[in-house]
């Protein structure tokens, strides 16, 4: 019980302050008449007793500061005492306060918002058990196009690597379900869901939060479908969202894409599936995907010789390498592929080259990790050289109150107190501002956080922001290393000082025999900032590059509209007479010149791939088209019109290219040079995969970009949507419409069209294709936004600090201006004094900078298109604005100086 | 700070314990008996004294308290605790071994 007694009497001593103070004034106070008591019985008078009394006991107020010093706690009572008189002295100066909180929130909200996406991009782990042990499983990869392509695995693979492989706790597969119509009480709302294998919960280690999870039992055509309905999971929001958290939830009949369902479980809470991008809210079994896919029970199931189209999830054993157990994997792929007896001898040797590869599934798939991980990292280095700059900043202002405030210290120096409790207070105070910056930082951290996404993204995509332990550890860590990194040198330099010389003379003594630490800040603050609009002009220059692509096509003018007929429960005859009917009645709107339809839209990130061969071809040497695949549109008719493709040879397609007609495509010019040389390809036919009907091609087409704007030129071929087997490119199709003028203005026309046709049919992503081509460039118009923010921040704190250094400097050398002033210097000179000061920091800082640029800038080399990280115009430009904001700065102060007047200066002094 | 002790800290703590071992004592008292007993060769400053208590009470090995003394008058009284009286004889040992040891040197080196 001890230590509790002893917690008491500490916390008596610091809440009890007053009580404890008044105590041991009393106990010596005591102690003091004892002593002059035992004086006056000496037979002193009472005067010199007390006067002899004093003298021996010594200076009371240090025993008590030593009493104080002995009780424990002690340093709380000290810490409050520097709070206090931190907050007492940045009250004192506001402007430097605010100057530096500013500087800092803005450092620290970059750097927060910035890490936070980091953070849940880019570091954060699914919610499953031991998620470094899981990977997704595929063959290895090669390039195609620009695409980089791995060859399909099939059901009959999965099945037998569930069967035989012995390295594994478990494998399951997962497919994408896209959109699902999931109508409840007659009510129907779009669903974003997957198709899981029943091992899939077993595999990942995640438990239902209420009822059951979808089983390995489920995988079986007839046993578990439930009472003659399939098993369906739903996430916990949307349990939350759409049924109140019913705890009678299970057993609940529901429609998806017209599937009869029953719900049997509730996933638990943070578990949405394996894509972070697009988190599903529905888990149906894998076994009736393609029922639900296509609306139709017609579909039957997935068979063993068809493409699994899904990703392979498996959980490795703890302590096998991963090397040995993607080996097992590639000895039970190549067996199972080459039992195949309808492979040609090249397929054969194609598959016994490849060997199967594992992606670490611990952070789940995401597109948006790949897209933003370079972007993000080069970001995260921008804003922590801003913070550096900021805190540059706030080091030279702390400097130059230190300065100030020599006096003061001198004088506490020199009254006994120590060296390291000036420091610790010095410290306190920066700790203080720092706390302060990066808590209105955290602020900004939201704001910016959302912009970001904003820009970068098109919207938050369920990425929301948290306050998770991470991230707090990184504020805190950048607060304290902030205030280290700002306070810690002007508190050393500031309480070096002699006391003595700095009260002998009647003004603050100048640092010039030191080493101007402040001039060296200044340099390198310009020196970052250089790096910062170099990077910035880089990123501005690609861009640039980028609007100029000539795309191929005119992109103006062109409105878009996206439906799924299937959704509703449209079978596929009733799909294409809507279609047909949906063209002839756009086309009809006012202002609308002509329509047509696409699978995929342009520049999506979606698109077809299609394994068709040109017959005849005879492969080059060392040419290996077994595995080649061609970007594959399947399009209405007058697309190259509607698109303004021009084709070099031959037709468009017409409402005459039909399922009666022959088959036909249309291939680009990148394509026809690539088979047919100088030979015409018109008349050429071209054979999708085996067993069907061969098409002949009857047009070519300009090159164009069609995947993404920085693409090259891509081997593509067109064919007509009304010959593709309806379901073949997924069940969604794209309106295109050309308009004269404006074309959003009839995007409310389009929409009644639509509705007039059926009020049911799902309509999504009414946009213009100016929209989806900026889209296309979000990432760079994102990273170029961003570091031009960045580099303007970057110059505006290096100019308010050079600005500080040379307005002190001027107020410094007042004196020494006079003097020169009325020894018949004339203005020219002294401006040449000042201002060649400034040149003198802004050359080293270019020189610096230009070279820390030139070394570093091949870090951002794969984010810039058609643009060098040396290029000189980029390099000179952005010294030659850094010059020019320098010398901006720099005018107020020369001003100043050569307005000095001599007289005055001099009796200043 | 900076005033030279008389005593070293460490004999300071052992003397103050041993001192108020047989009866509670006010600071005054503690620094009348060091000097008394010694023959006046140990003079405990004031500034060296309080810190001390402090420092004692603090650590839980003496317990202080007001009272009367017999001229009447207010004093605080501190008094050995439990723990107090066992660190008295594990100082009293360690300052015996010490002080042999210091003996043995000075005698026989």
């Amino acid at each position: 019980m001890r230590w509790l007694d002893r917690l008491n009497l500490r916390l008596r001593t610091l809440f009890r302050r007053k009580q404890t103070e008044s105590e041991l004034h009393r106990e010596l106070e005591f102690h003091l008449q004892e002593q002059i008591a035992e004086n006056m019985a000496k037979g002193m008078p009472a005067e010199q007793a007390r006067y002899s009394a004093l003298r021996t006991i010594g200076g009371i107020t240090q025993i008590q500061e030593q009493c104080r010093d002995q009780r424990g706690l002690h340093w709380i009572e000290t810490t409050m005492q520097d709070v206090r008189y931190s907050l007492r002295s940045l009250r004192k100066s506001p402007g430097f306060t605010l100057v530096a909180i500013l500087s800092l929130a803005l450092g620290t909200g970059a750097n927060t918002a910035i890490f936070s996406l980091i953070d849940s991009i880019l570091l954060n782990s699914l919610p499953v058990k031991d998620p470094q042990q899981l990977v997704f499983v595929h063959t290895n990869r090669t390039k195609v196009g620009n695409f980089m392509v791995s060859r399909t695995l099939f059901n009959r693979d999965l099945d037998r690597m569930q069967q035989q492989a012995t390295e594994f706790e478990g494998i399951a597969s997962t497919q994408r379900g896209e959109r699902l119509n999931l109508a409840v009480d007659g009510r129907a709302e779009l669903t974003p869901g997957d198709f899981v294998f029943g091992t899939y919960f077993q595999v990942l280690g995640v438990n239902a939060e209420l009822g059951r999870t979808i089983m390995p039992a489920d995988d079986s055509r007839t046993g578990s479908a439930v009472g003659g309905n399939w098993p369906a999971m739903i996430s916990y929001g949307l349990w939350q969202r759409r049924f109140g958290k019913d705890a009678n939830i299970i057993g609940k009949r529901v429609a998806i894409n017209t599937i009869p369902c029953v719900i049997v479980g509730v996933m638990a809470r943070a578990f949405r599936g394996l894509s972070i991008d697009d988190p599903a809210d529905v888990m149906l079994p894998a076994i009736v995907s393609k029922q639900v896919t296509t609306g139709s029970v017609s579909a039957g199931f997935p068979k063993p010789e068809e493409p699994s189209g899904s990703e392979i999830v498996a959980r490795i054993k703890h302590g096998v390498a991963q090397s040995k157990a993607a080996a097992e994997l590639t000895v039970i792929f190549r067996q199972t592929e080459l039992a195949d007896n309808s492979l040609s001898a090249a397929g054969r040797e194609s598959i016994a080259k490849r060997f199967i590869e594992f992606d670490s599934a611990a952070r789940g798939s995401s597109m948006l990790r790949q897209r933003f991980s370079d972007p993000l990292r080069a970001l995260m280095a921008a804003v922590a050289l801003v913070m550096l700059i900021a805190c540059a900043n706030i080091a030279s202002l702390l400097l130059a109150k230190a300065s100030a405030r020599q006096k003061e210290i001198a004088v506490r120096l020199s009254l006994g107190s120590s060296r390291r409790r000036l420091i610790r207070q010095l410290l306190t105070e920066s700790l203080i501002l720092s706390a302060l910056g990066c808590a209105l930082g955290a602020g900004f951290a939201i704001i910016a956080r959302n912009v970001t996404l904003t820009l970068g993204h098109g919207s938050a995509a369920g990425l929301t922001m948290r306050w998770d332990l991470r991230l707090l550890l990184f504020l805190g860590g950048a607060c304290v290393l902030n205030a280290l990194l700002f306070g810690l040198i002007p508190a050393l330099r500031a309480t070096k000082v002699d006391p003595n010389e700095v009260l002998k003379s009647a003004q603050a003594t100048p640092h010039s025999a030191r080493l101007p630490f402040g001039r060296v800040l200044v340099m390198a603050q310009l020196a970052i900032s250089l790096v910062l609009v170099v990077g910035a002009a880089l990123f501005l220059g690609s861009l640039r590059n980028l609007y100029q692509v000539d795309l191929g096509f005119n992109s103006e003018n062109l409105l878009m509209a996206t439906l799924d007929p299937r959704l509703a429960g449209f079978d596929d005859t009733r799909t294409e007479t809507v279609y047909k009917q949906l063209l002839d009645d756009v086309k009809r709107v006012p202002s609308v010149r002509s329509a047509t339809l696409m699978n995929n839209r342009l520049f999506s990130g979606r698109a077809h791939l299609s394994n068709a061969k040109v017959v005849g071809y005879v492969p080059q040497l060392g040419e290996d088209l077994s595995n080649s695949f061609t970007l594959t549109y399947g399009v209405g008719p007058h697309f190259f019109e509607t698109l303004r493709m021009p084709l070099t040879e031959g037709r468009d397609f017409s409402e005459t290219d039909n399922e009666s007609a022959p088959s036909v495509v249309v291939i680009n010019e990148a394509m026809a040079k690539h088979y047919f040389q100088d030979k015409d390809p018109i008349g050429q036919k071209v054979a999708f995969s085996s067993g069907k009907k061969q098409a002949e091609i009857v047009g070519v087409v300009r090159n164009a970009h069609y995947f993404d704007v920085q693409d090259e030129k891509q081997e593509t071929i067109f064919t007509p949507l009304m010959q593709v087997q309806i379901g073949e490119f997924g069940s969604e199709e794209t309106l295109v419409a050309r308009t004269n003028g404006d074309p959003t203005r009839i995007a409310n026309d389009v929409r009644a069209v639509i509705r007039q046709i059926d009020s049911n049919l799902p309509l999504f992503d009414v946009t213009t294709m100016a929209e989806q081509v900026a889209g296309d460039l979000s990432t760079p118009r994102l990273m170029a936004t961003l570091s031009s923010f960045f580099g303007a921040l970057a110059l505006a704190l290096s100019a308010i600090g050079l600005y500080g250094v040379l307005a002190y400097g001027v107020t410094r050398r007042t004196g020494e201006i006079g003097i020169r002033m009325a020894l018949g210097a004339d203005r020219g000179s002294i401006l040449r004094l000042i201002l060649g000061e400034t040149s003198r920091l802004l050359a080293i800082g270019i020189v610096a900078g230009l070279g820390l640029a030139w070394a570093t800038s091949h870090v951002i080399k794969s984010m810039l298109y058609e643009l060098s990280g040396h290029n000189a115009r980029v390099f000179a430009v952005s010294a030659a604005i850094l010059a020019l904001v320098a010398l901006l700065a720099a005018a107020l102060p020369a001003r100043r100086a050569v307005r000095v007047e001599p007289m005055v200066a001099l009796r200043y002094e | 700070m900076g005033k030279p002790n008389d005593l070293v800290q460490g004999t300071l703590d052992l003397l103050i314990l041993r001192t108020i071992a047989l009866e509670p004592k006010h600071g005054w008292a503690i620094a009348k008996r060091i000097q008394q007993i010694s023959n006046e060769v140990l003079q405990v400053q004031q500034g060296s004294l309080y810190p001390a208590l402090h420092r004692l009470e603090q650590q839980g090995w003496i317990k202080a308290e007001w009272a009367e003394t017999e001229t009447g008058r207010e004093a605080k009284f501190y008094s050995l605790s439990k723990a107090g009286r066992e660190q008295l004889e594990k100082e009293k040992a360690s300052w015996d071994r010490l002080s042999t040891a210091i003996d043995l040197v000075l005698r026989k080196a």
